[in-house]
């Protein structure tokens, strides 16, 4: 019997909306990013209808930081699910298809590369890299996450390959690359979504977290992780700064995590 | 007379509501009286499952019975308890025994603890005490070495050994009715009448009424006393098995009737076309092992715990020579996992050949490889067991046809589009069919989808494995008729895989019988039917179900389940299961040789 997951329809919308308003951040903002309004005069203002999300201590738009920080924030997790997607499916469905003693290796890379903690190894080469753009940092955070994504696509393609239909295909005569395309990776998307969907939802956090620590991406550039910095420190006194990014966040990821759920419990159901 | 033990009375159920409501049972009545037998048959579709679910309350959601419905049990109405009153009595009082023995068991418990928890759930005996009576039950049921299989998992044991387990959980309590819904149909004949020879003697101690639900007129003619013919969610016949049978009134009936009686009469299929020249298939000494080895998880090896072997060689397929003339069909009848679809296999190269050789049309099969391999392939097509499995499942019909033309370059685009629809439109299939997936159509449909596309690349060679094993009887009339059709005006050989013999009879001019990974016997189809010579093959051929009580008695019944082709017995293979009254030490010594009895008629035994 299907569990269905409740309240899947919402999240897609959540998560519709947040994308959107990401990529149409720039033009929303009612202020540039980095815009000091007033040093003095404007600094540190609670929300008000000029200014919903108030303003920061260099009296900076908060919301406009929002706007223009989400854009970079899902972007930089995007790319980084691209990356890790990309290095999954490679190793998990080369793995699945040599078998043998080259799929022993490439899991047990896999299994050493999840030992390590995720965090501890950005931290590292982060620190060993120095300042980083928001592209290679991008690519650092995907470099780190494909692990998870190789062990779905190579239990699946292995699963697959078995299939009696890829054994009619073969029999008819398909060539291997036809094969690949219209006979398996049909097949595979339902786990690349799902894979996919897991690794935004571990990226958004990951980029936050760094670029709230500095390592990340640089002030003062904005990111959703980096506008809290500074401001947590007096969270009390200055809420408005932490809140609404830290609610952007846990919007995004608490989407994108019901749907990946609802995507994968469909696909179980498929099986 | 005595007072029956179940009762059904205006029994109706239906799916979904408002505009989507549709009926799938319609005021059924039914009466069984302890220790009687009723057969429900019908096509697939008729409403026969739904039926024996709303028996056991355990229909899906979704389904919702007619408030009018009425189900009794010894009096008292079932539809009527509460949720733990009515799970008291199921088991209990009344037991089903589905076709997939594998979902109705529980993989992670040994079977013995199955059993015994059934006891002790019921409170019917305690610890060593139900843990004994469940050995006790397997070994009633057939299973050697109950004490040590009792505690062994359900996927060790094969497909026909997991349905006895099946009926042994469903019988050990004693139950005043068992609900039995194609208790077979996923096994071979003669495990097939062992199974429900062993229902009829456990019923015979028991006192259980049976309701036996199946497609197939002649198991329930042999095996029940009244019959119930379900078509469109109605009961539309109703009387005598014998009676039924033999007197047919309602078209549902006389369809099934149709299908039946087709199957039964041999009718031997024309001469082969052309044998004047060589041969299109020659296939020689041919030999297939698999390495098995338990650490890669292969648990089909035999045997379990610390003295299990670790790694062993199947001989799937163990010096096999055969030849298919242009235009012939050659059927390849025998029991499960005696190597039949591995020879198909080896013939498609799907699996690598150990030994011996396979020429199409003059050219060395096994030595092709490449494009050479690629253009042999589109001359020799499988037809696969079922299509619903073999069409990948995010493509669309006609794409799948059409994919045939393309990757041969026959036709390509606008072209290879329209002549799919023509091979599905042959087909019998309505053009709609192009633009749906695999899984929107019916088995029957799919079966065609799967032939055109397999006649998309123009073969000449069909290797049909089971092709009308899916299917409901009349659906597998329709289907045999139109490969016939094919294999005349196309001129296409056949190499037609099956366990149903009747099926065989009508679509083949000659015949092998497979025993482990061997042909023990080869013959004109209409002569093999007649006078089968290897004591296999009559034991084959009399296991097939006939509608006739009387048959029963007289079939032979084969003890015992295929050995392991792990470790194949020595001297004749048969030997260990063989009934013939002449056996001896030569048996169990020599191997015997397929020689020539009379002309074209081949077989292996010392003692015919």
């Amino acid at each position: 019997m299907r569990h269905p997951v409740r309240g899947t329809t919402s999240a897609v919308i959540l998560f519709a909306a947040v994308t959107a308003v990401a990529v149409a951040g720039p033009w929303l903002a009612p202020h540039g990013p980095n815009t000091q309004l007033d040093p003095i005069a404007m600094a540190s203002l609670p929300p008000s209808l000029a200014h919903p999300f108030g303003t920061d201590t260099f009296s900076r738009d908060v919301l406009s930081r929002v706007l223009h920080g989400g854009r970079l924030s899902l972007g930089i997790a995007a790319l980084a699910v691209t990356v890790a997607l990309s290095l999954g499916t490679l190793v998990g469905s080369v793995a699945a298809r040599l078998g043998g003693i080259a799929d022993t290796l490439l899991m047990r890379l896999t299994d050493a590369a999840l030992a390590f903690p995720r965090i501890l190894v950005l931290l590292l080469l982060v620190a060993a890299s120095g300042p980083l753009d928001a592209f290679t940092f991008a690519l650092l955070i995907g470099a780190t996450g494909w692990m998870t994504t190789a062990r779905l696509v190579r239990q699946e393609t292995q699963r697959l390959l078995a299939t009696e239909h890829l054994r009619g295909a073969r029999v008819l005569g398909v060539p291997w690359p036809s094969l690949l395309r219209r006979h398996l990776l049909p097949g595979l998307l339902p786990t690349l979504a799902a894979a996919g969907t897991i690794a935004f939802a571990a990226a958004v956090p990951l980029e936050a977290g760094l670029s709230f620590l500095g390592l990340g991406v640089r002030p003062p550039q904005a990111s959703w992780g980096n506008i809290i910095t500074g401001a947590e420190s007096q969270v009390v006194r200055h809420w408005w700064m932490v809140l609404f990014p830290t609610l952007c966040i846990v919007v995004t990821v608490f989407a994108a995590n019901v749907i990946a759920e609802r995507i994968s419990t469909d696909r179980r159901a498929r099986q | 007379m005595n007072k029956p033990a179940l009762r059904v009375r205006d029994l109706g159920v239906t799916a979904g509501t408002g505009a989507d409501r549709r009926v799938l049972l319609e005021g059924l009545n039914l009466s069984l009286e302890r220790g009687s037998s009723a057969g429900l048959v019908g096509s697939s579709g008729a409403g026969k499952s739904t039926l024996g679910l709303a028996l056991m309350r355990l229909l899906p959601e979704g389904l919702a019975l007619d408030p009018r419905s009425q189900v009794e049990l010894d009096g008292v109405d079932l539809l009527a308890l509460r949720d733990g009153e009515m799970r008291e009595r199921r088991g209990r009082r009344i037991a089903m025994v589905f076709q997939e023995p594998l979902q109705a068991l529980n993989p992670s418990m040994a079977v013995g603890d199955q059993l015994a928890e059934s006891l002790i759930v019921h409170g019917i005996s305690l610890g060593r005490e139900a843990e004994e009576r469940a050995v006790e039950m397997l070994g009633k049921v057939g299973i050697a070495g109950a004490r040590a299989a009792a505690r062994r998992y359900p996927h060790e044991f094969s497909g026909g050994m997991r349905q006895r387990l099946l009926i042994a959980s469903a019988l050990l309590l004693g139950p005043d009715v068992l609900v039995a819904d194609e208790p077979t149909t996923a096994l071979d004949p003669t495990v097939q009448a062992q199974v429900l020879d062993l229902i009829d003697a456990l019923r015979a101690e028991t006192g259980t009424a049976l309701l036996l639900i199946s497609h197939d007129l002649d198991i329930v003619g042999e095996r029940c006393e009244r019959l119930l013919v379900l078509d469109g969610g109605r009961v539309v016949e109703d009387g005598p098995a014998c009676e039924v049978l033999a007197s047919p009134r309602a078209p549902a009936t006389r369809t099934l009737s149709a299908a039946r009686a087709k199957l039964a009469t041999a009718v031997p299929a024309a001469a082969p076309a052309g044998d004047d020249g060589a041969p299109l298939l020659t296939v020689r000494e041919l030999s297939v092992r698999y390495a098995l080895d338990r650490r890669r998880g292969d648990f089909q090896l035999p045997g379990a715990g610390a003295r299990a072997p670790e790694r062993a060689v199947v001989h799937a397929v163990d010096s096999v020579s055969f030849s298919i003339a242009r235009g012939e069909s050659l059927g390849l009848v025998g029991e499960s996992g005696c190597g039949k679809t591995s020879l198909a296999h080896a013939v498609l190269r799907l699996v690598p050949a150990s030994g011996g050789g396979i020429h199409f049309d003059g050219v060395d099969l096994l030595a092709s490889r490449g494009e050479a391999l690629r253009r042999l392939r589109r001359r020799v097509q499988l037809v696969p067991q079922d299509a619903g499995a073999s069409l990948t499942p995010q493509m669309t019909i006609g794409a799948l046809v059409a994919e045939g033309l393309e990757v041969h370059g026959i036709a390509t685009g606008k072209d290879a589009r329209r002549r799919a629809a023509a091979l599905l439109e042959e087909m019998g299939l309505p053009a709609r069919v192009a633009s749906v997936r695999p899984r929107e159509l019916s088995a029957g449909e799919r079966q065609r989808a799967a032939i055109a596309r397999a006649l998309s690349t123009g073969p000449e060679l069909l290797v049909c494995d089971e092709p009308v094993a899916s299917v409901d009887a009349p659906t597998r009339m329709l289907l045999l008729d139109m490969l016939d059709r094919l294999r005349i005006e196309r001129g296409l050989s056949l190499l037609f895989i099956s366990h149903d013999l009747g099926a065989v009879s009508r679509i083949t001019s000659r015949v092998a019988v497979m025993y482990l990974g061997r042909i023990v016997e080869l013959a004109p189809t209409a002569r093999l039917m007649a006078q089968p010579r290897m004591p296999y093959t009559q034991a084959l051929l009399s296991a097939v179900p006939t509608g006739d009580p009387a048959a029963v008695s007289r079939r032979i019944v084969l003890r015992g389940e295929l050995p392991s082709a792990v470790n194949p017995p020595a001297g004749c293979p048969f030997h260990p299961r063989c009934p013939h009254p002449l056996k001896d030490a030569q048996c169990a010594e020599g191997r015997p040789p397929l020689t020539e009895r009379d002309s074209g008629h081949l077989a292996a035994c010392w003692k015919q």
